[in-house]
């Protein structure tokens, strides 16, 4: 049996609002083993877009434990936090979230070039990647003229410029029409065995569910897996 | 478990040049729309750049003025040390003082010469006039020829009975080269009365230092005529002496040295001997110079100031109007640290693009001020004339207070000085909005999303 890449303990957080309080994840369990795909199923408000953020360091979490890779983020210091975003998860957005000023190369390589890369080092990797996701010929557009499905793959290609071991994937498709999602389903479920990662991807999409090698339905705070 | 360590400043540079200035035009396919908004970062690079500009302008201008002015003084008038004496000395001990500084190291040339006041008479007016009984060394000074322009006639009156007159003073009697004006003078009577002593002299010249304010009621004759018409009690009479360098620190040993050649001839107790430097002589003059250039520098200093914090207002807007973009960097591990150094330095890099192009701008305009100002007048007579014929012409630089041509010395000093306080002064307003931006949280991204 592998050493799981992420692994939760008794994780709990809680949210405030007002007088009354949201327990988002009550003492969940939860993990993964390094190459495979988890997906995460849930009612909207079950928590899972936080727990893809505790599990990217975004967001803090009120007790428990989470293993990554080897980091022990409760006992990470604020300051450590970007050493271990840059170094271990990258991240895909339900909304692209590319810099409007950069072109789509450079969205790419910009997070390589600033987590230590040489300029040219972190453009070639930056084209290797485009080639990866298929946009060759799109390297030097801006994502005003990209389509969304070519912005997410932008999105995606960003996240692998650091090689991360784990790529945590909110809801990627949710703003793509039917094509650009299959597509895009497509080059997930590749992505574990092309970059060398492990993916964990929050889904309303059932069909992009299914690419997971394993499945857990996030419901009353607690992962149920179902598949 | 690997990590990437981030230490480089040259992506931190990348990121804030493109985030405030976007792509650079020549090798751009971005969409217009993404360049246009960039257009808050050029408007603050050309606020400071305009700020600049007149800095400069009023900072070598007035360098220029002062020292044009301090010049004229020093080579025409005052010399760079006086050495007064005595209206009663003889010429013997005179001539002996004189050759002994002469021997002084760094000494270059003496003149005798005897100040006093008079009034100028001519059927046009009548007008005061300041004496100065010269001799022929000090026209014949390199520096006082330098500085002095002929009008018309001879620059020094050859005869007892000739003089040389100042242009202003010429034009206020109404007289030309050849004409005789009388000078009025007081002479001592007995029991303390002073009585007026009449002098016919022909005019043998007409004379300008450049700037009306030191020239313009000068009335020039041989020292010998100087001494015989003017009254013991307002006259001052000196030695000028010219050094190598008036401005530098041997001014004062010099003065030292005379000085003790006073004391050492026994001159140095007799009431009336003393040894003055220019400094001593015109510091009132200078200091008003100074002062009045303190000001405007520091009116101008104030432009600076509020460009620079249009600068700090341009990047905290952009920092509120960019959160998202921010905590997309930091989700990508860009630190607190490095997001608040992209600013610190497109703040700095701004202000440094902002000083370049003004001090470029304010030294070209200062090197062409005179040429800039002639055709500006030129311009605005020539509208003047044909919107209003009769119209009196426009002087942009009154004579009266100014040199009618402004010697500009530009000083890298100064220039330095100017740019690294500007690029200071970018960095420290860019302090708030740096601040602001490494505490942008990623997790909004997050809640963008929800």
């Amino acid at each position: 049996m592998n050493d799981p890449i992420i692994e939760c303990r008794a994780l709990t957080k809680t949210f405030s609002s007002g007088t009354e309080v949201l327990h988002i994840l009550e003492r969940a369990d939860f993990s993964l083993d390094k190459g495979k795909i988890c997906t995460i199923l849930g009612p909207s408000g079950s928590g899972k877009s936080t727990f893809l953020a505790i599990l990217g360091s975004l967001e803090r979490f009120d007790s428990g434990s989470v293993r990554i890779d080897g980091y022990e983020l409760q006992t990470l210091p604020e300051k450590s936090l970007s050493v271990f975003r840059r170094s271990v998860v990258g991240f895909v957005f339900q909304f692209h979230f590319l810099l409007n000023d950069f072109s789509a190369l450079e969205n790419v390589a910009l997070p390589g070039y600033m987590a230590g890369l040489s300029r040219n080092e972190a453009w070639k990797r930056a084209q290797e990647l485009l080639d990866l996701v298929g946009l060759r010929n799109r390297a030097h557009h801006y994502p005003s003229q990209l389509s969304g499905g070519e912005r997410q793959r932008v999105a995606i290609a960003r996240a692998l410029i650091n090689r991360p071991s784990v790529v945590l994937a909110d809801e990627p498709t949710g703003n793509l029409d039917a094509a650009s999602a299959k597509d895009l389903r497509s080059l997930l479920q590749r992505l574990p065995n092309v970059a060398k990662t492990t993916l964990v991807l929050v889904t309303h999409d059932p069909e992009l569910a299914n690419i997971g090698d394993t499945s857990f339905l996030l419901k009353d705070g607690h992962f149920e897996c179902i598949r | 478990m690997h990590t990437i360590k981030a230490h480089r400043l040259q992506p931190l540079v990348f990121l804030g040049f493109r985030f405030l200035f976007g792509k650079p035009l020549r090798n751009s396919s971005a969409p217009t729309a993404h360049r246009g908004k960039h257009g808050a970062f050029w408007g603050a690079v050309l606020g400071i750049s305009v700020s600049i500009v007149p800095l400069y302008i009023v900072l070598f201008v007035s360098n220029g003025m002062i020292q044009g002015i301090t010049d004229r003084y020093l080579e025409t008038k005052t010399s760079h040390l006086q050495l007064s004496l005595p209206l009663g000395v003889s010429g013997e001990t005179r001539k002996k003082l004189q050759q002994d500084i002469l021997g002084l190291k760094g000494v270059i040339s003496t003149s005798f010469e005897v100040d006093g006041i008079g009034l100028a008479a001519s059927p046009g007016g009548l007008v005061s006039a300041q004496v100065r009984g010269l001799d022929q060394s000090m026209v014949a000074d390199p520096g006082f020829k330098k500085f002095i322009q002929v009008d018309s006639g001879s620059i020094f009156p050859e005869k007892q009975n000739e003089a040389v007159l100042g242009r202003y003073l010429a034009k206020a009697l109404g007289v030309g080269v050849g004409d005789t004006v009388t000078l009025i003078t007081l002479s001592d009577a007995y029991e303390g009365q002073m009585l007026p002593k009449l002098n016919i002299f022909r005019v043998a010249g007409i004379v300008s230092s450049g700037y009306r304010e030191l020239d313009a009621n000068w009335f020039i004759v041989q020292s010998e005529t100087a001494l015989r018409l003017l009254n013991p009690s307002t006259a001052h009479a000196f030695i000028g002496v010219k050094t190598a360098d008036p401005y530098g620190p041997t001014l004062n040993g010099i003065a030292s040295e005379i000085h003790d050649q006073l004391v050492q001839s026994g001159l140095s107790g007799i009431p009336g001997f003393r040894i003055r430097t220019w400094r001593d002589i015109e510091h009132s003059l200078f200091a008003s110079f100074s002062s009045t250039k303190s000001t405007l520098i520091l009116i101008m200093a104030i432009a600076i100031i509020v460009a620079a914090i249009n600068l700090g207002s341009a990047l905290t807007t952009y920092v509120i109007e960019h959160r998202t973009e921010i905590a997309v960097l930091r989700a990508c591990g860009v630190s607190s640290r490095q997001t608040a150094s992209i600013f610190l330095l497109g703040g700095a890099a701004t202000g440094t693009l902002g000083c370049i192009a003004g001090s470029a701008v304010g030294i070209f305009i200062s090197f062409y001020i005179n040429q800039i100002l002639s055709g500006i007048q030129a311009a605005i007579n020539f509208v003047s004339r044909l919107l209003t014929p009769a119209s009196h012409p426009v002087t942009l630089l009154n004579p009266d207070y100014y040199l009618e041509h402004i010697p500009i010395s530009i000083d890298w000093d100064y220039i330095i000085l100017i740019v690294g306080v500007g690029i200071v002064v970018s960095a420290l307003v860019s302090l708030v909005p740096a601040v602001k931006s490494s505490r942008v949280a990623p997790a909004e991204l997050i809640r963008h999303g929800e």
